[in-house]
């Protein structure tokens, strides 16, 4: 299969003309075809004799010049209806587009379907969506985690060459964990986010959704970058990220935060993440055990801000300028507005919203720390293997101490790679996280791409 | 911290600032979904933060400004401003009435 290949494979194959990017859009649409009804990964899918006359007549100016893309639906697209998943905007066509979007179009990717997800990005499964949830490619029984889940199926099914995802507290990193693709959670502002639908602001980041890391390096270079258009975005210049994924691994200094490892997760992935270190001490990487005992406090500093920004962001849908009224909010979603108008309130603003923002403050202290005395921290992306449907969604509480390990990069704003690690016994996939300091995230990339190079569970399909 | 206690009154006060109309036969679930969550949230209290301050954004830029001139690429014709409206009239929003005789 065409689209089992790198995003670089394909574009040299596309330069060579062994094949075109017709022929790729055409295998995106049959596994379309054939996968989609089963784990309902698409909310909207452009029509093929759309994207086919997109391929027709593209030129190979990039290398994502000709390869089918697909974004999570929280992304205006302008002239194509964009949901974030939720019948609050069930209607909404777009009039502008996310910068993301106009970059890669711009690069010549062409746009195949636009992704389910939790809406607004509100969950960790892909079932808090009004469009019925994603199932995952290994266990249709399962979810395919969230909330990015169906941009990370689509990849991980070969319905896509790649994705666009967004990453509030583990959006990117807990899908790609859970079906078996590679992902990049960005420093904060490393990518516009003008044009994406905000879930809770100061945490929001864009990131590339793939099959490799090799492949996020070189989407990043296409999508990162200062924009006019968002004013949090970084002027930093943006690295040639696919020249500089071989840095050392007898350079780097890896640090397993004790408290990640601990009570609650499964003695499965614990194995699994940690081999990932003796991996890469056997090839040369000198491993560190650290300690970063905030830890435990990341869900309520993740929970009082996220859902304090969320409220304030989903107070613009009126039902009045566009998209239905309030009625439409679902119940996890009614939930965290509560949970943030509570924290937000006279009398409690102090206890909850700034005390969480102060504590804030101690974690990018710890996470400063532990990266001065390590390059690279190396953290489980879940606790636990996907749930079975319904699960999750059965305890509210549960459902967010679910994301432990993801919610306290985001505060911080440090990058984060997840990478496919292994496989349980009952095959399903297990992914690691790689978290660095601030705009690093070159050395991540370099060290997943190596990493890649010597295990091949990032090769691995589901059958289906 | 005093230990938390989400009545329904405090949930529908809630949500009646965040205009959201809640089924009165949801406010209880909705508060003993909620109780536990907050009381989880009680583990900050614990921690000390005398003279730390808040931090509210983590791109360490300062004041970003824009040039003060007029960005045409990116004006809606009324047309495109309103495309998406449920309702309008003669170019306008349509909004439920907010003062009545």
């Amino acid at each position: 299969m065409l689209l089992d290949k790198t995003i670089k494979e394909l574009s040299e194959g596309l330069k060579k003309g062994e094949f075109t990017s017709v022929d790729l859009v055409n295998e995106c649409y049959d596994n379309i075809e054939k996968y989609n009804p089963k784990l309902n990964a698409f909310i909207s899918i452009i029509p093929r004799e759309v994207a086919l006359k997109n391929a027709s007549e593209i030129k190979l100016t990039t290398p994502l010049s000709g390869l089918p893309f697909v974004l999570k639906d929280c992304f205006c697209t302008e002239g194509v209806k964009t949901t974030a998943a939720s019948k609050v905007l069930e209607n909404f066509i777009p009039p502008y587009s996310a910068t993301i979007y106009q970059k890669l179009i711009n690069a010549g990717a062409i746009l195949i379907g636009k992704m389910n997800m939790d809406v607004w990005g509100h969950g960790g499964s892909s079932e808090n969506t009004d469009f019925g949830p994603v199932r995952n490619p290994w266990d249709t029984t399962r979810v395919a985690g969230g909330s990015g889940g169906g941009p990370a199926v689509a990849v991980a099914t070969r319905m896509a060459v790649f994705a666009v995802g967004e990453d509030t507290g583990g959006s990117i990193r807990n899908p790609a964990g859970w079906t078996n693709t590679t992902g990049l959670k960005v420093t904060y502002g490393r990518v516009s986010r003008y044009g994406a639908i905000a879930y809770a602001s100061s945490f929001d980041t864009v990131g590339p959704v793939a099959k490799t890391a090799q492949d996020c390096a070189i989407i990043m270079e296409t999508i990162a970058g200062v924009d006019k258009f968002d004013a949090t975005s970084s002027p930093n210049l943006v690295p040639e990220y696919s020249k500089l994924l071989n840095k050392k691994l007898s350079e780097i200094t890896v640090g397993i935060p004790k408290e990640f490892y601990g009570e609650g997760l499964d003695p499965e992935i614990k194995e699994a993440v940690l081999k990932v270190a003796t991996d890469l001490k056997n090839a040369g990487a000198k491993i560190k055990e650290i300690s970063m005992p905030l830890f435990n406090l990341c869900i309520p500093v993740y929970y009082l801000i996220g859902p304090s920004e969320t409220s304030s962001n989903l107070a613009r849908y009126d039902g009045i300028r566009y998209g239905n009224n309030r009625d439409n909010f679902t119940d996890e979603s009614i939930r965290r507005i509560l949970i943030g108008t509570y924290a937000l309130s006279a009398g409690y603003y102090d206890a909850y919203y700034k005390k969480a923002q102060q504590v804030r403050t101690l974690f990018i202290e710890e996470y400063k720390k532990v990266l001065s005395l390590c390059d690279v921290l190396l953290q489980p992306i879940m606790p636990n293997h996907p749930p079975k449907f319904g699960q999750l969604l059965s305890d509210p509480l549960q459902n967010l101490l679910a994301d432990i390990y993801t919610v306290s990069q985001n505060p911080v704003g440090v990058p984060s790679l997840a990478i496919p690690c292994g496989f349980s016994k009952t095959n399903l996939p297990i992914g690691a996280q790689l978290v660095g300091k601030m705009f690093s995230e070159e050395l991540l990339l370099s060290i997943g791409h190596q990493y890649q190079k010597l295990t091949n569970y990032h090769l691995q399909k589901p059958k289906l | 911290m005093s230990k938390t206690i989400i009545t329904d009154d405090v949930v529908a006060k809630v949500a009646k600032l965040a205009r959201i109309d809640i089924p009165s036969q949801k406010i209880s679930l909705f508060a003993s979904q909620l109780e536990p969550i907050l009381e989880h949230f009680e583990s900050l209290s614990k921690v000390d933060t005398t003279n730390v301050a808040p931090t509210y954004q983590t791109t360490g830029l300062k004041t970003v400004l824009r040039e003060d001139v007029i960005d045409t690429d990116r004006m809606f014709s009324q047309k495109q401003a309103l495309s998406n409206a449920p309702k309008s009239s003669n170019g306008y929003f349509v909004t439920k009435a907010t003062i009545h005789k």
